[in-house]
């Protein structure tokens, strides 16, 4: 000990001896003042507990950065045979700080990365709270949407009077706004959600707005509609169209809603092309009335924020889409205010464009179909357990007279059913008895007897997301409508998906 | 008089040194300063007529008791596990943590508190209590919420 003691005796260290009791019986006061004789335990609260490594089996403890005061120390605690023990202090106070500055640095560090990660996980908590919402909401809304719009299409068809007709032209016209509204909010949840794709496929951008000018010009015959392409611009574009004309109708419809003159001028040029992409300006321009730049405006939330929008705001919303198609577009789209007194809308949206530039045949729905009578009836099952979408679905299709329909609510009696008799088509809603329609699709096919085996089988949701229409395709389905549908849109579909020789 | 040793415990960053500070001088500092190794302070209280002198042992924060010092803990007589009730990270593996000490220091009394109860929305704390029900309180340092109440609660379980 005395030679350890030599050799450490100028390296910062300082040796005290003590008995069982903790009384001091030496200390070379390097460091520290001991008084010897006194306890050690008086010195600081460290050494109140000393006592207990003189009864710990090891021989030798070392306690590392101990602070006494204002100074750190590494303490080894060594017993002797005489049942007395040697302290020996060692001075570390600069070499802990150092170490405490750089251990600060990472300890803030973790901590605020920690904190981030919360605050994100906590919006993303919000986030996927707002869409569950926005689903369950729709959800709700689109079946009695279906009735108002189907019902109402149903009775425009009837032999009725001319107050009866305004009425009934009413409640359609507003149940297609409640539509169109429903479809612009799951729009922005989806886009807000980055969860959206575009599709890429040839279409004509002049075919595109000759039919948009026509239908615009129908449904508003004192508007001068104008639409004005430049020859610059490809007659073929490859990009998503329903999307591409989303933007423009968005455009069209807020122009319409604040325009005061009677006028709409559609402009598209080319900004600019490089190899098969092109960039293209489009301009919507109502010549009076003012559309509110939004854009603009540092609260641009309230109109387009789902959670604090006003549903009468919809300029907000159908530009907040426009705003978010356009950037998938990787474009922008801002709003001018002319000196005249009207506005201008511009989006410059980013597009690709065939090697060869023609323009390209799309064929084209014919909208009116001639009144489909059948002489033998289709055996229709109705798998429905909403009450509202399952009378809708069932007057629909009572009414043409072309139906003979069963409805089923219990999926064992539907089974059963498939089973034991005959049928042709199976209109399927998207949950019965909380069972997944794709998994009672698979049940379907097992137990249907020969004759239903390769019955047809139409999809009809409230859940409209692509991939969920995707993974109804997927489990069978023929085809998918989507809720709210016209009596027009179900009776068409079923046409179309059914070979309709077999029952003529 | 008694003695008795109290070692503080927890992760890095949850307030052990201020819940320390507050019981023992009334203070209470916003700064966050790191406790390396560890600090030793002295408290006397008077419970059940008798008087118990508290050695409080702040320790250096870590991730798992595993981590701390061996030596430092022999002789202690009871335990604080601290946590910060904002910071899921601090009370995740709290009760393999509690299953440690209680095996590896012949079952010494083990309390564990959630602190920074300043931090929750006003009014939120009864349902905090519910969620973190495996705590056997919440505290606050900062405003000295049931910070002399979590003393008195461990010196009367070492009496």
């Amino acid at each position: 000990m005395n030679q350890l003691h030599r050799e450490y005796r100028n390296k910062g260290l300082q040796f005290i001896t003590i008995d069982k009791a903790g009384v001091i019986l030496s200390s070379d006061q390097q460091l520290i003042d001991f008084e010897k004789g006194s306890l050690l335990k008086d010195v600081h609260p460290f050494f109140e507990n000393i006592g207990v490594y003189f009864e710990d089996d090891s021989e030798y403890a070392k306690l590392e950065c101990i602070h006494i005061e204002d100074r750190i120390f590494d303490i080894d605690f060594i017993l002797n045979d005489d049942h007395t023990a040697v302290i020996i202090l060692r001075e570390g106070t600069d070499f802990y700080k150092r170490v405490q500055v750089m251990t600060q640095k990472r300890n803030e560090s973790l901590i605020f990365q920690e904190r981030l990660e919360l605050k994100n996980q906590l919006l993303k908590e919000q986030e996927e709270f707002k869409n569950r919402f926005i689903a369950n909401f729709s959800h709700e809304l689109r079946n009695p949407l279906t009735l108002i719009s189907s019902f109402s299409s149903m009775l425009m068809k009837k032999d009725i009077n001319l107050d009866q007709q305004m009425l009934i032209e009413a409640i359609k016209s507003q149940s297609e706004k409640l539509r169109g509204i429903l479809n612009d909010i799951l729009d922005l949840s989806i886009l807000k959600n980055s969860s959206l794709s575009l599709e890429n496929a040839p279409f004509s951008l002049r075919k595109l707005l000759k039919n948009l000018q026509l239908n615009y010009t129908t449904s508003h015959l004192d508007l001068n509609f104008k639409v004005n392409i430049d020859t610059n611009v490809p007659k073929t574009i490859i990009g998503d169209k329903r999307r591409f004309e989303q933007v423009i109708t968005n455009f069209i419809d807020n122009a319409l809603k604040h325009n005061k003159g009677d006028s709409i001028e559609i402009n598209i040029q080319e900004n600019q092309r490089r190899a098969n992409k092109v960039s293209l300006r489009i301009e919507v321009t109502n010549n009076e009335g003012i559309i509110p730049d939004i854009l603009s405006d540092p609260k641009l939330e309230n109109y387009t924020s789902i959670g604090h929008g006003d549903i009468e705001k919809t300029t907000g919303l159908s530009f907040s889409i426009a705003r978010e198609l356009a950037q998938l577009m990787d474009g922008d789209i801002r709003i001018k205010h002319c000196e005249n007194g009207g506005t201008t809308q511009v989006a410059n949206l980013k597009l690709s464009f065939p090697i060869h530039d023609e323009e390209i045949e799309e064929q084209v729905e014919k909208k009116t179909k001639p009144k489909v009578q059948l002489s033998e009836k289709i055996r229709t099952i109705i798998a429905e357990e909403n009450s509202v979408s399952k009378m809708t679905a069932l007057k629909i299709l009572v009414s043409t007279g072309n139906f003979d329909t069963q409805v089923f609510t219990d999926p064992k009696n539907l089974l059963g059913a498939v089973e034991n008799d005959e049928y042709d088509l199976i209109l399927m809603s998207s949950s019965i008895s909380q069972l997944d329609t794709i998994e009672l699709i698979s049940l379907i096919k097992e137990f249907a007897n020969d004759h239903n085996k390769k019955i047809p089988i139409i999809g009809v949701t409230t859940q409209t997301a692509p991939e969920d229409i995707a993974a109804l395709r997927k489990a069978g389905c023929k085809d998918v409508i989507k809720k709210p549908y016209t009596d027009d849109e179900l009776t068409n579909t079923i046409y179309k998906r059914l070979n309709l020789k077999k029952f003529k | 008089m008694v003695s008795k040793k109290i070692v503080i415990v927890g992760h890095f960053g949850v307030g052990k040194t201020s819940l320390i500070r507050r019981f023992v001088e009334d203070v209470f500092t916003e700064d966050y300063k790191v406790t390396i190794g560890v600090h030793i302070l002295k408290k006397t209280l008077i419970v059940n007529d008798q008087e118990v002198n508290l050695i409080l042992w702040d320790t250096e924060g870590t991730d798992t008791i595993e981590d701390i010092r061996k030596a430092y803990l022999l002789g202690t007589h009871g335990f604080i596990f601290v946590c910060d009730i904002t910071r899921p990270s601090t009370y995740e593996n709290i009760a393999a943590q509690k299953e440690y000490l209680s095996s590896n220091f012949n079952n010494v009394p083990i309390l564990s508190i959630g602190n920074k109860t300043d931090l929750l929305p006003k009014g939120s704390i009864s349902d905090k209590k519910e969620e973190l029900d495996f705590l056997d309180m919440l505290v606050s340092a900062k405003e000295g919420n049931n910070v002399n109440r979590l003393f008195e609660r461990i010196a009367k379980l070492l009496i």
